[in-house]
């Protein structure tokens, strides 16, 4: 059995400059970390392998840095630990990323499951995962809660919108996972040790992959943020008096114009 | 930016060929989850300014009342494809269908509610037709030079907006947050166009099978992911006053949270608390009861997008935080309001 | 080739698994086959079906003229009974003919329609058992403007 978690480093929390009218996403000096769905993701890797034998990549994306995220991979116990790492990727939205990765599990060659996090914290899409799945022509589930069973195919359980729903999936196949799935385990002092003497991570460019440079980055991305805005400031707002009644009645209509409940 | 060269043209024409603002119909909680008329109704000022019609997408099984619903609700078009095959939400077959319905239409514009299940669906439609998608959006505007959409969507948890276009690739989609935009009302006089595609069912059998599907029983909800939030601090007096809250809660389908004093004295669990040392929130909105507006609760909502607060002190600092504040005992303005609730749903 | 109807948002009728605002089935002609509903709008009070058809049986004989759901003119001992939700018709042999009811759902209304419907040669052009109602394709079926 192989399995492939896809990973991502994220900005541990978000930083921002204004420049010239203009806000701007900082990332040096941010300390990062692992995208907490992510560490999900990598425990549920680990213990389909441990139950039915196999082994487990770890593959992520992004600028060299991340290594870093590879090497906790590789020390709760991955076996491989794969960093994409190219220029020409900077400036990919979710069309391009999922291109990436799913040239670079094909080039790792047959697997059984991906598994992703359901979403980072930082870009919030929850599309890479989809993405990826159709990109590799493998269906996907996501929100995995529970596996139940793993043999010709998967089964798994559920939550979608209020909905406890047991799914079938041939393999191979992608998921995504919630937090209800597990709890991760801690790098042991054993795997951290390996992590940073004998094992190492490997680090792939575009040409190893094979990936058209066209497909990435700008060239490959369909969307573009314009711009950035921080969310609008609070301000004070009506200071309303009165009875407790006409209070009531304030706030009741209020409730209508935020979409709260419907208008009679 | 790089230019792109003749295939930029070319994608460019494709796209001005485009016509249409779609609307996928999410039906599985209707009448609840209203999220597809919020988008209908928006649907329609975007279809005014691109100068096209607003098309809903329906899949399923015996759907007509949420057929009649939609175009009630704004709807110019109604695709539908009714067949036992899509009698429950099936993420593969479901995008094998839609796909069918984009190519043979060529919508512009293609809209899809930010549920659990759309927010799985629409970017695994997005690729395939090799089209960009923004997720989440809490804004959606026409740019009047350009005539394409303006997409903003929320990032790190909602500490930044990004404002995104996608100038060439088709239909220019976007999953959109629930209550951001607001339904029109019921239009008992509307008609629409009933269209009935013919669907190539083979096209890609179903890779995966619901074997089950239950509601879920109502259990807490994590006061991170609660759109609507209630919290009460020492001005809620004690036990009864939290009860209060949890009563008011049931009735706006609302979590009750707590500000640190409610916590320490016991009035509720200290998995409630909200603020430095306790929980982050980001409702669409949030009732403050009793609390003064320190800033080690303040820090805990300030993405609340809609924030009403109540306090018996005209210069309380929680004031200073929302939107819309009301200077009065907080147990006697939450009864006013509950009394008016119960009599509006059940009058 | 896709199938394009206009329907309402308050009643349609319902026919071929379509929704439709108003239908026709056939030629408005004296002594031949039709069937016509009309569209019901919110103010014609609670919807009822709105039919004006001449209704044949299986020998071809003339059963009834309706117009706009009320008889005009019967032909043996046939018989309309009119319901809350609709009319249906009866042999004079006491068979169920014909029964065109409205369903109410919780803001809006549709119309099914049950038994077989009969050409002046006796032929069946149309039938429908309560939930799906199917026509011939050969005889025209088209949405007059009926001002819609």
């Amino acid at each position: 059995m192989r399995i492939i978690v896809c990973i991502k480093q994220v900005p541990e929390s978000p930083a921002f400059e204004i420049e010239g009218g203009l806000v701007r996403i900082k990332r040096e000096g941010v300390p990062s970390v692992v995208n907490p769905l992510d560490l999900h993701a990598l425990e549920a890797g680990l213990s389909v392998s441990r139950k039915h034998g196999g082994d487990v990549f770890a593959v992520s994306m992004g600028p060299p840095p991340c290594e870093e995220a590879l090497r906790e991979a590789l020390a709760m116990g991955v076996d491989t630990a794969i960093l994409l790492s190219d220029r020409r990727c900077a400036g990919s939205d979710t069309l391009a990323t999922s291109y990436v990765l799913s040239q670079a599990i094909r080039e790792i060659g047959t697997f059984d499951l991906v598994i992703c996090g359901a979403q980072t914290i930082d870009s919030d899409t929850g599309q890479v995962g989809p993405q990826l799945a159709e990109e590799l022509g493998i269906p996907h589930i996501a929100y995995v809660e529970r596996i139940q069973s793993l043999t010709d195919h998967l089964i798994i359980e559920r939550v979608c919108d209020g909905f406890l729903e047991t799914v079938a999936v041939s393999l191979p196949a992608l998921i995504t996972v919630s937090k209800g799935l597990n709890r991760p385990r801690r790098p042991s002092f054993g795997g951290i040790q390996d992590a940073f003497a004998s094992k190492t991570v490997q680090v792939w460019d575009l040409t190893r992959i094979k990936a058209d440079p066209r497909l990435v980055g700008d060239d490959g991305s369909a969307t573009w943020v314009k711009h950035l805005d921080p969310p609008h400031a609070r301000k004070k707002g009506e200071v309303a008096t009165g009875s407790a009644r006409e209070l009531a009645n304030l706030i009741y209509q209020k409730l209508i114009d935020q979409n709260i409940i419907e208008e009679r | 930016m790089k230019t792109k060269t003749a295939k930029g043209d070319d994608n460019k024409a494709k796209a001005a060929a485009c016509r249409g603002v779609w609307v996928f119909a999410d039906h599985r909680n209707y009448f609840q989850d209203r999220v597809t008329l919020q988008i209908l109704a928006k649907g329609r000022d975007l279809a005014r300014d691109l100068e096209t019609e607003v098309g809903v997408v329906v899949l399923g099984h015996k759907v007509s009342e949420f057929v009649m619903e939609y175009v009630a609700h704004g709807a110019d078009i109604v695709y539908l494809v009714e067949d036992e095959r899509l009698a429950k939400y099936n993420v593969d077959i479901y995008t094998t269908v839609v796909c069918q319905l984009v190519e043979q239409y060529r919508p512009e514009v293609f809209l899809v509610g930010a549920t659990d299940f759309g927010r799985e669906f629409a970017p695994r439609v997005a690729k395939r037709l090799t089209t960009g998608l923004s997720a989440d959006c809490v804004a959606l505007e026409i740019d009047p030079a350009e005539k394409i959409l303006l997409q903003t969507s929320p990032s790190f948890e909602g500490s930044v907006l990004a404002t995104i276009v996608n100038p060439t690739a088709r239909p220019q989609m976007a999953t959109v947050r629930p209550g951001t935009f607001k339904e029109r009302k019921h239009d008992y006089h509307r008609k629409a166009r009933l269209i009935k595609p013919r669907i190539d069912w083979e096209d890609g059998a179903s890779r995966m099978e619901v074997l089950k599907v239950r509601k879920q029983p109502h259990r807490g909800v994590d006061l991170r992911e609660a759109p609507i939030v209630i919290c009460g601090g020492r001005g809620m007096g004690g036990k009864k006053g939290f009860g209060l809250l949890g009563r008011l809660g049931k009735l706006l389908g609302a979590e009750v949270g707590a500000t640190r004093p409610p916590v320490s004295e016991g009035w509720t669990e200290s998995d409630r608390l909200i603020g430095q040392t306790g929980k982050a929130i980001r409702p669409r909105l949030l009732i403050t009861c009793g609390t003064s507006g320190a800033v080690q609760y303040t820090t805990g909502i300030q993405n609340a997008e809609y924030i009403i607060a109540i306090n018996k002190d005209p210069d309380a600092l929680i004031f200073q935080t929302a939107d819309f504040g009301a200077v009065g005992d907080a147990h006697q303005v939450l009864h006013h309001l509950m009394m008016r609730l119960e009599k509006e749903t059940h009058g | 080739m896709d199938s394009r109807f206009v329907i309402s948002a308050y009643h349609n009728y319902m026919v071929n698994g379509s929704l439709l605002a108003g239908f026709r089935l056939g030629e408005v002609r004296e002594d031949r086959f039709f069937f016509e509903a009309f569209p019901i709008e919110p103010e014609d009070g609670r919807p009822q079906p709105l039919v004006s058809a001449n209704l044949f049986d299986p020998s071809g004989g003339l059963v009834l003229r309706l117009d706009k759901s009320r008889t005009a003119g019967s032909h043996g001992l046939s018989k309309l009974r009119r319901t809350k939700s609709g009319f249906f018709i009866r042999s004079s042999e006491g068979k169920a003919m014909l029964s065109v009811r409205t369903f109410a759902f919780k803001n809006c209304y549709c119309t099914h329609i049950a038994g077989i419907l009969c050409d002046e040669e006796g032929r069946p052009v149309a039938s429908g058992d309560g939930e799906t109602f199917r026509t011939r394709v050969d005889i025209p079926l088209i949405q007059p403007p009926h001002g819609v």
